[in-house]
């Protein structure tokens, strides 16, 4: 035992720097491949020796880059958001978009605009945020609130709530868009995930609500950690476990709220990532945080880039690849679950 | 008196929806038109009547599966159009559409593989068909299926996605006597297979103990008395898309109004209502013709669901 821990202290800075290497790979291939390949050479010109009469230089600093950085960000908070929920509600399942907080953004802003017309980013941005956290404090209630832990903690109530939640806003958003059947557009973007339409204005809003939020998290990750042994150790240890709870609800909404707002709503980063995250990083919170950021945003990034080559001219958005990846990624991961419970 | 009143509002929800419509039969005109005959009266005896019927016939399908599924694992959350029956049928109907092959086929085939699928992911050497599993398992089919048919609607041009996803909601609009007949058909027999386990199911729900100690034969028992209702459910589904809700709600309403038994035959008018009640609001509110019945039965099922929830009728362990 003593000796598993020793070898993971040691191997953790290596690990470390090589989820930041993949990082840095993920970026460029997300730079270079496309509907038109660009060699890495010129993608590296381009972002150092920017040279504004090559139309590549242009493509690669202008849509691809902005695409890039809109989705590492999306991912990083995706992967923070499902760490603080699996840890949150001790429920190796809870995920934002099974937890119904990605379907709940997508009604809040299809309502918004049908009923008020278009909206900035900013209103829109805070529209999703606020959806997210009402459906994810619904679900959450549903499943039994605190109570749904007890037990060995595998809540079977959290997944379903989510589910019937989550199935449930997105019948109304359907019925909204059939209602205004000019708006397939709009339809699209919000059931499936996309990053086709970001641009960089987005993005630099949006940006200090993630950092908000990634920071919430860091506050609430010793708190999180002592409340993981327990109620009762928690308080004797001095921390109070309702403004954990609070913080870490707040950090989650931001989050996710943040990313829904960027690229409409992506499931499964926050499943699969924080158990992979986790499996690296051994039992605290704080480095699988840590390694959760980068790792998420390697996954969404590896995502749009298959999503881009498999369809060329056109793309399969974001949100379909990881449907697709996740929906057998639940299930492996169930199965080791269940396997390691029984 | 409960079952007296209960036939009564459902009597009254059908003549409703024979009255209903752009052209609104007040009861002396219906009382003339039921009496004319086929022949004489077009708009009811060959638009309503069937309409009216195969709601009654769809819904009380769906709210039959889906209150057997609830009993059957337990968990009143745990009904076809959660864990993947539905979603597998609707991709099954969805492919077979956009191939040119019957759709009712497709979704058929869609929905029993789908069950297939859940069955065999869940199977475990010691536990054998673990509720549990299976309702995880289930969810995990579902989204994967859901998933394929995002990709295929996408891929498929604006004409046939439009249809496709008409279908999808859950609509009455195309039902003629054919489908009343076939509807008929499968809900005949899914009730003769189903109601007569009624007494099984109640003893069920106390534990997979004590009903071996009654002497049940779980490990037949369960599988079939499920792979019945999805293809009842599948069924249903295929002949007019996804009634999202009515098979999730109809078990605890039937179980609110009854007295906390497996009630089916109250589960099977409940979704009857329910289908019916949302094809007249189609009829009444709709701002345009293609509003699916489907999403009324959402937005009335998904309060009810809340509801239900926070009353904790769900006697559910888990």
């Amino acid at each position: 035992m003593r000796g598993s821990v020793s070898r993971s202290k040691i191997a953790i800075p290596l690990q470390g720097s090589l989820c930041l290497t993949a990082l840095g790979l993920g970026m460029i291939a997300s730079l270079s491949f496309g509907a038109r390949d660009v060699p890495a050479a010129v993608v590296w010109h381009a972002l150092f020796h920017f040279d504004a009469s090559d139309p590549l230089h242009a493509l690669v600093r202008g849509l691809r880059l902005q695409r890039a950085l809109t989705a590492a960000a999306c991912g990083a908070a995706l992967a923070i958001a499902g760490v603080l929920m699996q840890s949150l509600t001790r429920n190796p399942l809870a995920d934002p978009g099974l937890m119904g907080v990605n379907a709940g953004a997508a009604l809040s802003v299809v309502l918004l605009t049908w009923c008020l017309g278009p909206q900035p980013t900013l209103i829109l941005t805070l529209t999703a945020s606020f959806g997210a956290g009402i459906a994810a404090l619904t679900v959450w209630l549903l499943a039994g609130g605190t109570k749904s832990t007890v037990g060995n903690g595998l809540s079977i109530r959290l997944p379903l709530a989510g589910t019937a939640i989550s199935s449930l806003c997105l019948s109304l958003v359907a019925a909204i868009v059939l209602l205004q059947t000019e708006s397939r557009e709009l339809y699209r973007f919000w059931m499936v995930g996309a990053l086709g339409q970001t641009d960089i204005e987005t993005l630099t809003f949006v940006l200090p609500f993630l950092l908000c939020g990634i920071g919430l998290a860091a506050l609430c990750c010793r708190g999180l950690n002592a409340m993981a042994l327990g109620g009762n150790v928690a308080s004797g240890l001095g921390v109070h476990p309702g403004l954990v709870a609070t913080l870490a609800l707040v950090a989650i909404t931001l989050l996710s709220g943040g990313a829904v707002a960027l690229a409409g709503p992506i499931g499964f980063v926050g499943l699969v990532i924080p158990h992979t995250a986790r499996a690296i990083s051994g039992a605290s919170l704080g480095t699988t945080l840590a390694f959760a950021g980068p790792m998420g945003a390697i996954l969404v990034l590896a995502c749009d880039t298959i999503g881009r080559v498999a369809a060329r001219p056109s793309e399969v958005p974001i949100g379909l690849v990881l449907a697709l990846i996740g929906g057998p990624a639940f299930m492996v991961l169930l199965s080791r679950i269940l396997g390691k419970r029984t | 008196m409960k079952t007296a009143l209960g036939i009564a509002a459902l009597f009254g929800l059908f003549m409703l929806a024979l009255s209903a419509g752009r052209l609104w039969l007040s009861p002396d005109q219906l009382l003339v038109s039921l009496r004319a005959g086929p022949e004489e009266d077009v708009l009811l005896w060959h638009l309503r009547m069937p309409r009216a019927l195969a709601g009654l016939f769809i819904g009380a399908g769906l709210g039959l599966a889906g209150a057997v599924f609830q009993s059957l694992l337990r968990n009143s959350l745990a009904s076809p159009d959660i864990i993947g029956v539905s979603q597998g049928a609707a991709l099954g109907g969805v492919a077979a559409q956009l191939t040119g092959v019957v759709t009712m086929l497709g979704a058929l085939s869609g929905g029993v593989l789908a069950t297939a699928l859940i069955f065999v992911l869940s199977l475990s050497r010691r536990a054998g068909l673990d509720p549990r599993r299976l309702i995880l398992y289930g969810i995990g089919v579902g989204i994967t299926c859901s998933a394929a048919l995002s990709i295929l609607l996408i891929r498929a041009g604006d004409a046939a996605a439009g249809q496709a996803m008409a279908w999808l909601a859950g609509s009455l609009n195309a039902m003629g006597w054919q489908e009343v007949q076939i509807a008929a058909l499968s809900l005949a027999v899914g009730a003769l297979v189903l109601l007569p386990a009624s007494h099984s199911l109640d003893r069920l729900e106390f534990g997979d103990d004590p009903a071996r100690g009654w002497g049940l034969a779980i490990h037949r028992l369960r599988p079939l008395l499920l792979l019945s209702a999805a293809l009842l459910a599948s069924a249903m589904v295929a002949l007019a898309g996804t009634f999202s809700f009515v098979a999730f709600v109809s078990g605890p309403l039937a179980r609110k109004m009854g007295r906390g038994q497996v009630n089916l035959v109250a589960a099977a008018a409940c979704g009857a209502g329910l289908v019916t009640l949302a094809d007249i609001a189609t009829r009444i509110f709709a701002p345009s013709a293609l509003m699916p019945a489907g999403i009324y039965t959402s937005l009335i099922g998904a309060p009810l669901l809340v509801l239900i929830l926070h009353q904790k009728v769900t006697r559910d362990q888990i």
